[in-house]
């Protein structure tokens, strides 16, 4: 397997939770979103906030619940946006919105050109 | 290919109407047959021996097959057998999770904590069961993942229940959550042994 630094790795899982690749899910922890994977693996990007610092980690633990990675995040990785986007789909952000910009066009009406305008 | 009974009796006894058929050749031919069959009777023996030795490979090619036939059906049953006992074994395993995941939800109810924490690891140790028992099979998967998310959101119900004030509202939220999808798994499980019984 080729070798990957965890600044691509966050790239990737990025990309892949873009792409809804990737199920995010709530747990009971607060601001944790968490995903399984491979039958074994289970991903968890978490955000932690001390004296008004946000600090986000990524991890991954196996069925038996040990931790096997931790990457914490550094200027050169995009572990908060990761964290953003994890969040909106575990929340149905996306779908939230898409509902409300539904109920906003059927309430709007049809459009309305210049020539509709009397003056 | 099934060879009819009777087969057996006629090769072994082949030579027999030959011998009554050369005694009622007709007299002035007889003494040439005799003579032709007291030079030929060794010819004669081995297109027999040859009949037989052919017969017999093709009996014994019949009785491997059948051998190969029925180990193949014996292994089919066993896997058979394997697989259900694993589905029944996964079904009541997973039906423990949920009963213990429920009582999660109605512990958190009345707030009691410890027993809140002690279901949660229940559920944890049940689907981990079920999981590593699962360990070879890839094509389960996807139901692994559920177990494996059913997990990680009950450790989180746990280590929630474990502070001085627990956020109820979010551990009944993920408890729902780990419900959903451990009853997913029952469902794919009851179906397939639903199948199988079928």
């Amino acid at each position: 397997m080729p070798e990957i630094n965890d600044r691509d790795l966050i790239a990737k899982l990025l990309r892949a939770t873009q792409a809804g690749k990737v199920s995010w899910q709530n747990t009971g922890t607060p601001d944790q979103f968490a995903s399984s994977y491979g039958g074994r693996w289970t991903l968890a990007v978490d955000k932690s906030t001390d004296q008004g610092t946000d600090y986000y980690y990524l991890t991954i633990t196996n069925s038996q619940g040990e931790e096997v990675l931790r990457i914490w995040d550094q200027t050169d990785n995009v572990l908060p946006k990761l964290f953003e986007q994890a969040r909106r789909h575990a929340l149905k952000v996306d779908e939230a919105i898409g509902d409300l910009m539904k109920e906003i066009g059927e309430a709007e009406g049809p459009e309305i050109s210049d020539e509709d305008i009397p003056f | 290919m099934h060879k009819p009974d009777w087969v057996d009796v006629l090769i072994a006894l082949l030579p027999l109407p030959l011998i009554i058929l050369f005694l009622l050749i007709p007299e002035p031919f007889q003494p040439a047959a005799r003579g032709w069959i007291g030079k030929n009777w060794g010819n004669l023996a081995s297109v027999w021996g040859l009949g037989v030795s052919v017969y017999v490979l093709w009996v014994a090619q019949g009785a491997k097959t059948a051998a190969k036939k029925a180990t193949e059906e014996a292994e089919e049953a066993a896997k058979v057998a394997k697989a259900n006992a694993r589905t029944r074994g996964a079904l009541e395993d997973l039906q423990v999770a949920l009963a213990a995941s429920r009582q999660v939800s109605n512990h958190a109810g009345v707030k009691n904590w410890q027993v809140v924490r002690l279901k949660a690891e229940e559920v944890m140790e049940s689907c981990r069961i079920i999981v590593n028992r699962w360990e070879d099979s890839t094509a389960l998967n996807d139901s692994k993942n559920s177990l494996n998310q059913a997990i990680t959101m009950m450790r989180t119900i746990a280590e929630e229940a474990s502070r001085d004030t627990p956020n109820l509202q979010r551990i009944i939220k993920t408890q729902h959550g780990a419900h959903d999808h451990i009853s997913a798994v029952e469902g794919k499980v009851q179906k397939e042994q639903d199948l199988r019984s079928a």
